[in-house]
């Protein structure tokens, strides 16, 4: 069996050895969330860099009955540089929309070309003191075999029906605890 | 092609001093031609004599006994037939053509004993009835075996149960090479190349490779012609569902000027819609497939060499409704009724898969005299597959890129066959195996790299005494493989303790492991000297060396909700067969039953993961909180029988059944995942009588029902399908133009346009299967 081997390791190619970590582009590995209220800015955190099941989270602390604009960021930490996505779901508002699960109340404040809600920029006002989880749900929604699947109406429906029952499918959905004080 | 009526006259004197001579001519059944240069065994009882055949295709085998003969042919471009007859009375043996150029004995061997595992042939005939089908679909008629779906129009072949990773696929006698661990990882096979198909149920690891627990189905192309002249066929085919369509031709030619030396060149393309589920169209199940082929051979009297190129290219869409991003999202349309209706079309839209597989194959068999016939077989498979997922229009290219390269050198010496005492023939083989495969993966995190080296060596022997043979073989493989892995995906094993066999580099680690895996076998098969009765004895062990995935896969599978998880510590998994056959043939009934039972020592399931507390574990990725499923090892037993039985077969009407049961648990009773439900089958088919050109005009009337598979293991999304019933009609007829032949048929399948689902398809979680199709397919074989 050595000739046999030896012939057909002769054949072998390196690119084998040499795995690269590349077209995972379409992957978000973590999101930044900024609370921009009147004591300046909080921020928080939900990362998952390994895309392995294992995330960090950082818990925001807010204060009560307080209105904050949130901010989030969207990044892939497995491509190499890391890769902002914020950008991307912006440049395409019409086919994206973050929906917020939460018992805060959240009010958009940015929208796409069409005037639907978008979602990377909201207003959001805690309620008493306690604790409370916030579920951000990245939603896209590309047109599928010629329908349009951002609609008006999906926030509503979202609230009433959860987010599963929604068009199209989820980019991310994670889930950070807020502290309100 | 079928229904040239060869005759092999054997003529001789009774006596009792050995010195009988059994004559014979051998002829070829499309064109009537005589057959020169076959090889010609016939013997014992007491002398073997070898005959070659002249130029009239006449033999003769002298210093025969009295008693039963054993008379074997071989030919380079023919399939091997045998036989055995009586030479104390003059006989008449009665060998039929089914197709071009081949040899088949039925009159002689009824019962089949040729293997002594359960095996079932499906001729050029019976395929033409099939084409446009995949290899799945070609052979899924056929007791024991069904099919497992993805989300697109593919799909991949089970034998009793056993599929992909234990399922060997050998086309033109080379181990097929594609990504075959994912469930809607279809074989890569050309269906209209394929001249004959061969289905052996159960392990049959010692000729085709240790990890053919399962089963083997070997594909096998037309042999090259051997004369000078011009051989083509076309086929086409159109099916309503999806408004398929087919179009496939081949031509094979020798020129005189140059005999001995052959071309052929195939080539072949599908197009195919939407499919439709009733009242529903599956948006995005349009797919394509493209195959062409190239051959060149040489035949002489003792030396025949081939080298071939064949290409395949499919793409295929995959369900829109298959929404696998989050398990919310996946068991919320579990339950609801589709909210989106798709209109039909022939685009293919994301998501989708592609692949193109390349397969190289240069051969070369020696007729070595007395030592017998070497083959020598060098090969090489390129496969390249991409899957591409809905993405932000901003990601472009596939998530998913595999490509596999396949190096493969073979060498078995066939002996000739031996006198063994005065009444038995010993015949064999011995072999080497060689294979060197890898892997190169990018993409979304999931599989590794990986390089594995293979190398085997194996050998068997059967002797026969009249219509009796004992079969023993063995064989030894050992594997080596190294598995390349990124850096994250090194960070990802470190984190679960799981890189023990692994060795860190400044980037990422290698991870090696080696194999050995022993096959051994000891079958027999006896039939009753009026051939009414046959039987078949299997006895059987297989490894089967755990595969990269079940190793390393980690990630979200991409068309099933759960986060997977591979084992590195994963053994060989040992698997234990005893297998029987039980054949009638008699002027009323042609059946057979199989029933079989396998212990497998470490058998690698993946199931889901359950946590200390006895509740499912989950992984919380980005996407949302996914099932984690692993694989793991446990002990398992699987069981069952199939079978089938023409009744009258005959008569102008016939009736045919068939039946298949498998069981698949753990040594704990907990039921396996994915074993097919009980099925039984029926045809009533109307044979019409020949008239002028028209032959074996035919209607049949088709029921086929599956069983609900009660049995399935706890974790499942959903529960498994109801049970049901499909009807099916199919007509059609041979036409003999002179030389030519011309099959057309027409069939109506799911006429009843009946809704249902699969257990063992990943649709049966999204939507229906498809509903009513409505084919018509016209075959001809030309011969210049």
């Amino acid at each position: 069996m050595r000739s046999v081997s030896l012939l057909l390791v002769l054949s072998a190619c390196s690119d084998v050895e040499n795995p690269g970590e590349t077209n995972v582009d379409e992957v978000i590995t973590t999101v930044t969330l900024s609370f921009e209220g009147p004591d300046g800015v909080v921020e928080g955190l939900w990362a998952d860099p390994e895309d392995d099941g294992s995330p960090v989270i950082v818990s925001p602390d807010l204060t009560a009955n307080t209105e904050y604009q949130l901010t989030l960021e969207f990044l892939n930490e497995l491509a190499e540089p890391s890769e902002d996505i914020t950008a991307e779901v912006a440049d395409e508002a019409d086919e994206h929309q973050v929906f917020f699960t939460t018992t805060a109340t959240v009010s958009y404040n940015d929208q796409d070309d069409g005037g639907l809600p978008l979602g990377l920029d909201v207003m959001l006002t805690t309620g008493d003191v306690g604790s409370t989880d916030l579920t951000i749900t990245l939603r896209h929604l590309p047109e599928l075999d010629g329908q349009v699947q951002k609609v008006a109406g999906l926030d509503e429906q979202a609230q009433a029906d959860g987010i599963s029952g929604l068009p199209g499918e989820s980019d991310i959905s994670v889930t950070v605890p807020l502290t309100v004080q | 092609m079928s229904a040239a009526l060869l005759l092999l006259a054997l003529m001789s004197n009774a006596s009792a001093s050995c010195d009988l001579v059994v004559r014979g001519v051998v002829v070829d059944g499309d064109t009537g031609a005589p057959v020169a240069g076959a090889r010609v065994v016939v013997g014992p009882p007491g002398r073997l004599s070898t005959a070659v055949s002249d130029g009239e295709g006449h033999f003769e085998a002298p210093g025969q006994c009295a008693g039963f003969v054993r008379v074997a042919v071989s030919h380079p471009s023919f399939h091997a037939g045998a036989t055995a007859v009586d030479a104390a009375e003059d006989a008449v043996v009665q060998l039929f053509t089914h197709e071009d150029h081949e040899i088949v004995v039925t009159e002689a061997t009824p019962l089949g004993l040729q293997d002594t595992r359960a095996s079932v042939t499906l001729t050029e005939q019976e395929l033409d009835e099939k084409r446009g089908s995949d290899l799945a679909g070609t052979i899924e008629d056929i007791p024991g075996v069904t099919v497992i779906g993805g989300a697109s129009a593919t799909s991949k072949p089970v034998i009793r149960g056993q599929f992909g990773r234990r399922l060997l696929v050998l086309v033109d006698g080379v181990r097929h090479e594609g990504q075959k661990w994912g469930i809607d990882h279809a074989p890569e096979v050309d269906a209209f190349g394929a001249d004959e198909v061969t289905v052996i149920r159960g392990a049959a690891g010692v000729r085709y490779g240790a990890d053919a627990v399962g089963g083997v189905i070997l594909v096998a192309p037309l042999p090259m012609r051997q004369t000078p002249g011009v051989d083509a066929s076309v086929h086409s085919v159109a099916a309503a569902n999806g408004l398929r369509g087919s179009l496939a031709g081949r031509v094979d030619a020798m020129s005189a000027k140059v005999p001995g030396l052959a071309v052929r060149l195939s080539a072949n393309a599908t197009s195919a819609g939407d499919q439709r589920s009733p009242g529903r169209v599956l948006g995005n199940t349009a797919g394509r497939e493209m195959n062409l082929g190239a051959a060149i051979g040489y035949v002489s009297d003792t030396v025949h060499a081939r080298l071939s190129w064949d290409r395949f290219v499919a793409e295929n869409g995959v369900f829109y409704g298959v929404r696998s991003d989050s398990p919310a999202d996946f068991l919320t349309q579990l339950d609801a009724e589709p909210a989106v209706t798709y209109t039909a079309g022939r685009d293919i839209d994301r998501p989708g898969q592609s692949v193109v597989h390349d397969r190289v194959v240069a051969r070369l068999g020696v007729d070595a005299g007395q030592l017998g016939h070497v083959d020598l077989t060098a090969s090489y498979q390129h496969n390249h597959r991409t899957e591409e997922d809905i993405t932000r229009q901003a990601a472009s290219g596939p998530q998913l890129d595999f490509t596999l390269r396949t190096t493969a050198l073979g060498a078995s010496l066939q002996h000739s066959p031996v006198a063994v005492g005065l009444h038995a023939t010993l015949e064999g083989a011995v072999g080497v195996t060689g294979q060197l495969q890898e892997n190169v993966y990018q993409g979304v995190p999931l599989v590794p790299n990986y390089r594995s080296l293979r190398g085997g060596v194996y050998a068997w022997e059967r002797l026969w005494r009249r219509r009796a043979a004992v079969e023993l073989g063995a064989r030894l493989d050992r594997t080596s493989r190294t598995a390349f892995l990124t850096e994250s995906a090194t960070d990802r094993l470190d984190r679960r303790g799981a890189t023990s066999t692994c060795e860190r580099g400044d980037e990422g680690a290698r991870c090696s492991g080696d194999w050995t895996a022993g096959v051994v076998t000891v079958g027999g098969l006896w039939g009753t000297a009026d051939d009414v009765v046959g039987f078949k004895v299997d006895l059987s062990s297989g490894a089967r060396v755990p595969s990269i995935d079940e190793q390393f896969l980690d990630g979200t599978a991409p068309t099933f909700p759960a986060f997977a998880l591979g084992d590195p510590t994963l053994g060989v998994e040992t698997t234990y067969t005893a297998g029987g056959v039980v054949h009638l043939h008699t002027r009323d009934i042609h059946g057979e039953l199989a029933p079989f039972a396998s212990y497998v020592n470490d058998y690698i399931q993946f199931a889901p993961a359950v946590g200390a507390n006895g509740q499912p574990v989950f992984d919380v990725v980005s996407r949302g909180a996914f099932p984690r499923y692993t694989f793991g090892a446990v002990n398992a037993l699987w069981y069952g029988i199939d079978g089938h039985m023409t009744l009258a077969p005959d008569r102008r009407v016939s009736l045919d059944l068939r039946a298949s049961m498998v069981r698949g648990q753990d040594t704990a009773g907990q039921p396996l995942a994915f074993v097919p439900a009980d099925r039984v089958g029926l045809s009533l088919t109307a044979q019409g009588p020949d008239r002028g050109a028209v032959e074996s005009p035919f209607v049949a009337f088709d029921v086929d029902a599956a069983g609900r598979q009660d049995r399935v293991p706890e974790g499942d999304f959903a529960p498994a399908p109801e049970g049901y019933v499909l009807l099916g009609l199919r007509a059609g007829t041979q036409l003999r133009l002179g030389a030519h032949i011309a099959r057309v048929s027409a069939e109506i399948a799911n006429l009843g346009n009946v809704k249902y689902r699969n257990y063992t398809s990943l649709l049966r979680y999204y939507a229906d299967e498809p509903g009513r199709d409505a084919l018509v397919r016209a075959s001809l074989h030309m011969h210049f």
